[in-house]
């Protein structure tokens, strides 16, 4: 990527900084869940990860309406969107996952062990899943299962990060470099404008504001540089 | 487990000290894996993994054969609860072995592909490394949902319907390797890994299992 200045020659690899940025709101969201996961405390995690999916949704629902959209008979493009619903379903499940209740996680997973053991005789699954959750309930108990979800809360969480990065990667090598050459200036800026502000918002800013606050001095001139340009 | 306390410790809750190996263990292979570096190569890692993944596997089939084997047997012989219960504990158990079993397996083919794709080239790139690293991450999740599902119930419920002599039986078939050439080579990975208060509790153990008929 040429900055040149701090200035970006392809206004389109302002993905660049708005990849490195999500990646870091990642990694905070995974610091945010286990320094609670001893207390169990989902709120700040909730919260930090809601803003995510909410950043990750808005770009990556531009990137296919404005960006890939535009680029027919590619392969690349394709793929890119078929990504985007890989991590638009995988960020669904995961706020799925931290508004369920215990009791239906516990009941979940009894029903699946009785599926597992394979035998004839629990015709009636309602019964039986009754019975192991009494069981359950004077052994593993609600405090267990709750460390069991902030676990498999956790796995997910590291598994759309790596999925993010996967998937920047790809965009970059694949999508952005075919947009560099190929696509005059203004049509990348425009691309570059519906990535930072949101129009369907009343604070359409609000990306801009955050990524300001996150990028260090460098960052935040070429992000500068290229609004004055928008 | 308390290690302070040793006059409270029975003897099936030694095989504790199991888990608590196995967790360490998992614990280092997983920081290894986040240390892993561009550029690094897997030689080092893969020998800590095997080696995890070895006392993993013996832990899950020797659980499998004889730590359900016990517990239905006990169920049998005191009619623990009503029948109802009984059925119910039955099917969970069963269910409960397979379920993470397969889980556990599953995980360990995952990182193993990965390894032998990777293994034969000279350098790691960023995504292997997370592939990786994610591959790991589940495996030992999956290690940490079983054996705290074991300490949490199959344990407790055996300890309560079962004698210390029972329980010493049971344990010689878990930390003896019977059909290897060095029989008690689990005892000594365990004994590695232990604070030494952990280490002299486990050699007191074995001595106990030696004299056992």
């Amino acid at each position: 990527m040429k900055y040149g200045k701090l200035i970006l020659v392809d206004p389109i690899n302002i993905m660049h900084l708005l990849h490195k940025a999500f990646i870091a709101q990642s990694i905070k969201c995974e610091h945010l869940l286990t320094s609670n996961f001893t207390c169990g405390n989902l709120i700040p995690f909730q919260k930090a990860f809601e803003f995510s999916e909410r950043l990750l949704a808005h770009h990556i629902n531009i990137e296919d309406l404005y960006m890939t959209s535009k680029i027919l008979d590619s392969p690349a493009a394709r793929v890119n969107e078929s990504e985007h619903v890989e991590l638009r379903d995988k960020a669904s499940d995961i706020i799925g996952l931290f508004a369920g209740e215990n009791s239906i996680i516990l009941a979940n997973y009894a029903q699946k062990t009785i599926l597992a053991s394979n035998r004839s005789e629990h015709e009636d699954i309602t019964e039986t899943t009754k019975a192991i959750l009494t069981v359950l309930s004077q052994t593993i108990g609600q405090p267990k299962m709750a460390k069991r979800k902030m676990r498999d809360l956790y796995e997910r969480v590291v598994s759309l990060r790596f999925l993010e990065s996967d998937h920047f990667e790809n965009e970059e090598s694949f999508i952005a470099t075919q947009i560099a050459p190929n696509m005059p200036k203004e049509k990348q800026l425009e691309i570059a404008k519906h990535l930072l502000v949101d129009q369907s918002c009343e604070n359409s800013g609000w990306i801009i504001e955050w990524l300001i606050s996150r990028f260090d001095l460098d960052d935040q001139r070429i992000l500068n540089n290229l609004i004055l340009h928008l | 487990m308390k290690n302070n306390a040793s006059e409270n410790i029975t003897e099936l809750s030694q095989i504790n000290f199991v888990h608590e190996a196995l967790r360490t263990t998992a614990s280092a292979v997983i920081n290894r894996a986040y240390n892993l570096q561009n550029g690094d190569t897997l030689q080092g890692f893969n020998l800590a993994f095997t080696s995890w993944i070895t006392i993993l596997v013996f832990y899950l089939e020797a659980s499998e054969k004889y730590l359900e084997q016990h517990l239905k047997q006990l169920l049998f012989e005191r009619n623990y609860a009503d029948k109802n219960t009984n059925n119910a504990l039955i099917i969970w158990f069963t269910g409960l072995s397979k379920s993470n079993h397969d889980r556990q397996l599953k995980r360990i083919e995952d990182v193993f592909s990965i390894l032998h794709i990777e293994i034969g080239k000279t350098s790691l790139i960023t995504r292997t490394i997370q592939h990786l690293t994610l591959g790991i991450l589940r495996l030992k999740i999956a290690q940490e949902d079983y054996l705290e599902t074991q300490e949490e119930s199959l344990i407790p419920l055996i300890l309560k319907n079962s004698t210390p002599i029972k329980q010493l039986h049971f344990l010689k078939h878990m930390l003896i390797d019977q059909e290897s050439e060095d029989p008690k080579w689990i005892i000594k990975w365990v004994i590695g890994q232990l604070d030494p208060h952990g280490k002299k509790l486990v050699l007191d153990l074995e001595k106990r299992l030696d004299i056992l008929i």
